[in-house]
C-alpha cells in the first residue's frame, strides 16, 4: 500500500485550506479521509499522487465543502447543547441563583444608569478573560472561534437593547434583560474554557 | 450511501455496531469495513458518515482521540458508556423493526 509523504499531505491542506476549508479540526478529518482514498486508488490504478488527486477532487469536491458547512451547523449545535447540559447542572443552577441575587441587590442599591451598564462590563470582562485564553493557539477551532464569534456579538446587541430601558423606569423586564445578559457571556465563558480544554487534550499535536 | 434510501435510517445503527465491535475506528476506516461487510452493496459517502459521527460526538455518544499515522493527524472515534447502552437500544429497536417488516412483508396466514 501507498503511503503519501509529509509534502504530499501538506499539499493536500493547503489545498482544502484554499477551498474555504479554515478550521483546522475540520481540515485535519478531511485530509486524512482524503489521503486515505488516495493511496488505496494509487496502489490500485498504480498512478501518480497529482493525477489520483485530481481525479478524486473532480469527483468529490463538492461533497467535501458540503461536508465543511454540515460539520459548522453540528458544531453549533454542539456549543448549544453543552450549553444547555452546563445550564441544567448543579453548577449552572447555583450561577443562575447567585446571577438572580446579585442583579436583584444591583436593582436595589443602585440607579438604573449604573445597573444598565453592568452587563456590558461582564461581556467585556468575559472577552478579555476569552481571548487571553486563546491568543496562544496556532491554528482555528471551530468551536473555539464560534464561541469568540459570540463573545464580539454579544455587548454591541446589550448595547443595541439597553437604549429601549435606559430612559425608562427598572422594572420586570429590565431585570429579565440585565439577568440575561449577566448569565449568556458567563455561560459563553465557561463554555470556552471547556472547549479550550478538550482541543487543548484532544488535539495536542496541532493546537 | 448506497442507492437505496432505506439505509439511511439505519447509519447509525450501523456506526454504534462497527464501534462496539472494534475498540476506535476513524471515519475511513468505518466506510471500507461496511463496504466489505455487505460486499459492496452498502457504500457510505463522507458527506453521509461525517456528519453522523459528528452529531454522535456531540450528543456524548461518542469519544476522540487524535493521533499522527502516516505523516497526517487521524481522528479516531470509540464508544462512551452511553455510547454503549445507545447501541443496545438501536440494535434492539433495528431487530424489532426487521421482524415487524418481515411479517408486513412475508405474512402467515393462519386457520385459528
Amino acid at each position: 500500500m501507498e503511503v503519501l509523504s509529509k509534502e504530499e499531505i501538506q499539499f493536500i491542506d493547503a489545498y482544502l485550506k484554499n477551498s474555504d476549508v479554515r478550521f483546522a479540526d475540520i481540515r485535519m478529518e478531511m485530509v486524512d479521509h482524503v489521503a486515505s482514498e488516495i493511496e488505496v486508488r494509487m496502489s490500485e490504478a498504480r498512478s501518480d499522487f497529482y493525477d489520483t488527486f485530481k481525479w478524486y477532487m473532480a469527483e468529490n469536491k463538492l461533497s467535501l465543502l458540503k461536508q465543511n458547512r454540515n460539520y459548522l451547523m453540528e458544531s453549533e449545535k454542539k456549543l448549544f447543547k453543552q450549553m444547555l447540559r452546563n445550564l441544567y447542572s448543579l453548577q449552572g443552577s447555583l450561577l443562575v441563583i447567585v446571577v438572580l441575587g446579585l442583579v436583584g441587590i444591583l436593582f436595589e442599591f443602585m440607579s438604573s444608569k449604573y445597573v444598565l451598564m453592568f452587563p456590558v462590563s461582564i461581556c467585556i470582562l468575559a472577552m478579555t478573560v476569552y481571548f487571553g485564553l486563546t491568543r496562544k493557539t496556532r491554528v482555528r477551532f471551530s468551536s473555539l472561534e464560534r464561541i469568540g464569534f459570540y463573545l464580539i456579538f454579544l455587548p454591541q446587541y446589550i448595547g443595541i437593547a439597553l437604549n429601549y430601558f435606559v430612559d425608562g423606569p427598572l422594572g420586570g423586564y429590565s431585570y429579565i434583560f440585565v439577568v440575561l445578559s449577566v448569565l449568556i457571556p458567563v455561560l459563553l465563558l465557561q463554555l470556552g474554557f471547556q472547549n479550550f480544554q478538550f482541543y487543548k487534550n484532544k488535539y495536542q499535536a496541532i493546537s | 450511501m448506497s442507492n437505496s434510501k432505506l439505509y439511511k435510517g439505519s447509519l447509525t445503527t450501523i456506526i454504534l455496531k462497527l464501534l462496539s465491535e472494534n475498540d476506535k475506528m476513524y471515519g475511513y476506516e468505518i466506510t471500507q469495513k461496511v463496504k466489505e461487510l455487505t460486499n459492496g452493496e452498502l457504500k457510505i459517502t463522507e458527506g453521509a458518515l461525517y456528519p453522523s459521527l459528528h452529531k454522535l460526538e456531540a450528543d456524548g455518544l461518542l469519544d476522540v482521540e487524535v493521533a499522527k499515522v502516516d505523516n497526517r493527524m487521524r481522528k479516531y472515534y470509540k464508544l462512551t458508556e452511553s455510547g454503549t447502552k445507545e447501541t443496545a437500544n438501536k440494535l434492539s429497536e433495528l431487530e424489532n423493526y426487521i421482524k415487524t417488516m418481515q411479517a408486513l412483508v412475508n405474512p402467515k396466514f393462519s386457520l385459528e
